[in-house]
């Protein structure tokens, strides 16, 4: 009832603003959901922190201050300070630097995990619910057991075979975080099956892979988009879990894990060694959560 | 007609939304006796949103003005969230379009007009019981021991309407708001469900504010009907002068009603006035 | 020749002790450029009769045909340049994803037609829209509006038959009253056969010639719109239906009721 209120109110001063291209009409949508991203600071800071994530990534030759990797072994253990912001380690070894640095393998894993779980996920998720029947028991039992393991057991157990290294980690990691994708994108798909607006499309002759690609896929991608943001925390988290165990990234990459993982033995007379990469992590996977919280009420269409 | 049981003086709601002020009702004001009153308009006319701000059932954003809103000896106006706690259920009560959504579906519909009643009266269980099961034989249940123990997914639409009815009813309030109580129901139980309601609004002298955006149902079934249009009443007038109409819109409507009766070619189109919306 | 054709049509869900038959026999002949409406309550399986012919169910029996043409289980692309359907909810029809443009485009990608641009200013014409509304979304339109953009993505491939199911019983009485008459200009301008599902008695006679009445799976009744006007039904069933719709219809004076 309110709802149509406002799109009566909305209709009378319509004319002005009609798109007339196909791009126009998607720029002005992708427009508005800028507009409100930045409207909460929340959003607004994770966005701010992810942003800054890539940037120090991208331009992390020109932004380090040392060469990560070189050792210098007079200098080791200094605290932070003019010379070194933030201290060197056990090798002496600029611990700002290594983090520019170790910032390009955070985002290395994520880019790599979302870009293998995102569309497995979807395709699962959209085929098995969209077809129903033996193929959504076949694909919902495999799913079932990969999500019945600890993704971090399941992880360790895929390393323990193929050993350590970091394209290991990124595939172990993927391993074990494209279900909840699938289950959601199943879900979803469930709710649009008997919409009509997919019977429509059926109608007019649409083959299967058609109607999933075109209609369904995009009615998903919002919700998975925004689980793929919340996940990027966990990936994260649980590739500094690997670091820290030594099974993902080997030394001397600058990876945020094993930097504590290594800086621990030293953690009592130089805390920098463990807290600045430890706030690191906590501070990106922060703003991953607070990123895909603000994009979940935006996009979200059951929000609306 | 007797003194009237709630009158309702320019009444308007705006809803706030940041910067957007948008303007639901405009001067509404309007005085129900104990009689049918029936509030009709399309989708958008604000006749659900005069109904809700009586009984205060507004979100956070919605404001509410007017000169007066007077129920009996309650000014609703200026009542309190406590003050309107006492009100709504006891001494109004509303019906809502579906009452699939209305009743909660793990309670046992009995349970549910019982704990009504329990809410506004001191009775034991077993009375409360009692009470109920006469409601239920109030509204033509056949077997209301049996309908007492039924889940809200095990009744038919138009039973869960009159168990609605019943739950709604047994408070013995003043004033009851129903909002399109049967258009979500087939014509042959629909029917049923009006002559149940209109048998306890004359018998336990109720006044009946019924929202509806069906003319021809609301010209028999109601005694008065306000027309709205973009949340202003356009016409007021007795239901069986409905064909004597005099504004344009609530002509236009009548025409293009589709009927049995009297088949055309075309149907007029109803033609839209600017001015409609200043008058 | 008659355009649409049902015999012996049988449908039902579930199975052993659950089975639950929804159609039961239905036979339905409509010629070619006819109206036909299916009136019923809810459950009376009207719906469902239409979801048939659209291919919507495949374990159907007996026999269908469209066009003199039997229908498969199955059936093949063709059939859908001949038979399309319009819903009854336009919030829930349109996608609402896809801009007015890209919904009209599909069917016209989907039949490999040419010429697309023209196609869609034309069908948009035709439905008493124009080119304004080609980029927009539909949460951007009335409901109105949106309807008949379901009834242009409909039309846009040129169908024989339109599937109308309760076209316009989710809009208001002054749009419905505007659908209504464009779906009666356009019946007769591209000589269109209609079937139309509707539970509203007004309706129906207004815009078919022939009716049939559906009660539990079953046609209980069919006659011409003028009989039903004309309380010439038989049935019992349907003779409540005019009834109950008549108590509440413009010509029944008041005191009819007290």
């Amino acid at each position: 009832m309110i709802a149509n209120m406002s799109s009566t109110e909305t209709a009378a001063k319509r004319p002005q603003d009609t798109p007339s291209s196909s791009l126009e009409a998607l720029g002005k949508s992708s427009l508005r959901v800028l507009r409100l991203l930045v409207r909460n600071p929340m959003t607004l800071a994770g966005l701010l922190v992810a942003l800054l994530l890539i940037v120090v990534a991208a331009f992390a030759p020109w932004i380090a201050t040392h060469d990560p990797v070189v050792q210098n072994l007079a200098n080791a253990l200094q605290a932070p300070g003019a010379a070194h912001w933030f201290g060197t380690d056990e090798y002496g070894r600029d611990i700002f630097s290594r983090l520019v640095y170790g910032a390009r393998i955070t985002l290395y894993i994520i880019a790599l995990v979302t870009i293998i779980v995102g569309p497995i996920g979807l395709f699962i998720g959209t085929v098995s619910g969209y077809f129903g029947g033996v193929i959504d028991t076949v694909f919902m039992r495999i799913t079932d057991i990969f999500i019945s393991f600890p993704s971090l057991v399941l992880a360790l157990a895929f390393i323990a075979a193929l050993g350590p290294g970091l394209e290991h980690a990124v595939v172990a990691i993927a391993l074990t975080s494209w279900p909840p994708i699938a289950r959601l994108a199943r879900a979803e798909t469930l709710s649009l099956r008997k919409a009509d607006f997919v019977v429509a499309v059926e109608l007019q002759g649409a083959s299967s892979s058609r109607i999933i690609l075109r209609h369904i896929v995009p009615m998903c991608l919002s919700s998975v988009i925004i689980r793929l943001t919340m996940n990027m925390a966990g990936i994260i988290l649980t590739a500094a879990a690997l670091g820290f165990l030594g099974l993902g990234a080997q030394a001397p990459l600058p990876e945020w894990g094993a930097m504590i993982s290594t800086g621990r033995r030293y953690m009592l007379e130089c805390w920098w060694l463990v807290a600045v990469p430890g706030a690191a992590i906590m501070l990106v996977s922060l703003a991953f959560n607070l990123l895909g919280d603000g994009l979940r009420d935006i996009l979200d269409p059951r929000s609306e | 007609m007797s003194t009237p049981k709630i009158h309702v003086d320019s009444l308007n709601v705006r809803f706030v939304n940041g910067k957007k002020v948008m303007h639901a009702v405009r001067d509404v004001s309007f005085s129900l006796g104990q009689e049918k009153l029936a509030i009709v308009g399309e989708s958008g006319s604000g006749k659900s949103t005069v109904g809700r701000s009586l009984l205060k059932l507004h979100p956070a954003s919605a404001q509410i003005t007017a000169k007066a809103m007077q129920f009996g000896d309650v000014d609703l106006l200026g009542a309190g969230e406590r003050a309107m706690q006492k009100i709504r259920g006891q001494r109004i009560s509303m019906i809502m379009q579906d009452p699939k959504y209305s009743l909660n579906p793990v309670v046992k519909v009995g349970e549910q007009i019982a704990e009504a009643y329990l809410a506004h009266h001191k009775a034991s269980r077993s009375e409360a019981r009692e009470r109920v099961l006469l409601m239920l034989e109030k509204v033509h249940i056949r077997d209301p021991k049996r309908v007492y123990n039924l889940y809200p997914h095990e009744v038919s639409g138009g039973m869960g309407q009159r168990i609605m009815i019943a739950m709604m009813v047994i408070t013995n309030p003043e004033v009851i708001i129903a909002d399109e109580p049967t258009s979500a129901l087939d014509v042959s139980v629909r029917q049923q469900v009006l002559s149940v309601l209109e048998e306890l609004v004359v018998e336990q002298q109720m006044g009946l504010i019924f929202v509806s955006h069906d003319l021809n149902l609301v010209r028999n079934y109601c005694d008065r009907v306000l027309v709205m249009y973009a949340g202003r009443v356009v016409e007021s007038l007795a239901a069986c002068d409905l064909q004597y109409a005099e504004h344009p819109y609530t002509r236009g409507l009548l025409a293009a009603l589709p009927s049995m009766d009297n088949r055309r070619a075309r149907l007029p189109v109803l033609q839209r006035d600017p001015l409609w919306l200043t008058c | 020749m008659s355009m649409i054709q049902a015999h012996a049509l049988n449908l039902s869900f579930g199975l052993g002790a659950g089975l639950n038959q929804v159609l039961h026999d239905v036979n339905l002949s409509v010629e070619d450029g006819e109206s036909f409406g299916l009136v019923g309550e809810s459950g009376s399986g009207k719906t469902t009769v239409l979801r048939c012919l659209a291919g919507q169910y495949r374990h159907w029996s007996g026999a269908l045909s469209i066009g003199g043409v039997p229908l498969q289980h199955k059936l093949p692309k063709e059939h859908f340049r001949k038979v399309q359907m319009v819903f009854q909810d336009p919030y829930g029809s349109l996608h609402p994803r896809h801009t007015i443009d890209t919904a009209l485009r599909e069917p016209l990608i989907i039949h490999g037609l040419d010429e697309r641009d023209d196609r869609i200013n034309d069908i948009l014409l035709k439905v008493g829209l124009n080119d304004s509304f080609r980029y927009r979304y539909p949460h951007q339109l009335s409901g109105g509006q949106r309807q008949r953009v379901a009834i242009a993505r409909a039309l846009i491939l040129q169908p024989r038959v339109l599937l109308l199911d309760e076209p316009t019983s989710a809009l208001d009485v002054s749009v419905q009253a505007e659908i209504l008459n464009l779906l009666a200009d356009l019946r007769q301008r591209e000589k269109l056969t209609y079937l139309m599902v509707t539970h509203d008695l007004g309706v129906v006679s207004h815009l078919c010639d022939k009716v049939a009445v559906m009660q539990q799976g079953r046609i209980v009744e069919r006659l011409d719109s003028q009989a039903l006007s004309q309380d010439l039904a038989s049935h019992e069933y349907t003779r409540m239906l005019v009834q109950a719709s008549r108590d509440f219809s413009a010509e029944t004076p008041m005191a009819a009721r007290a």
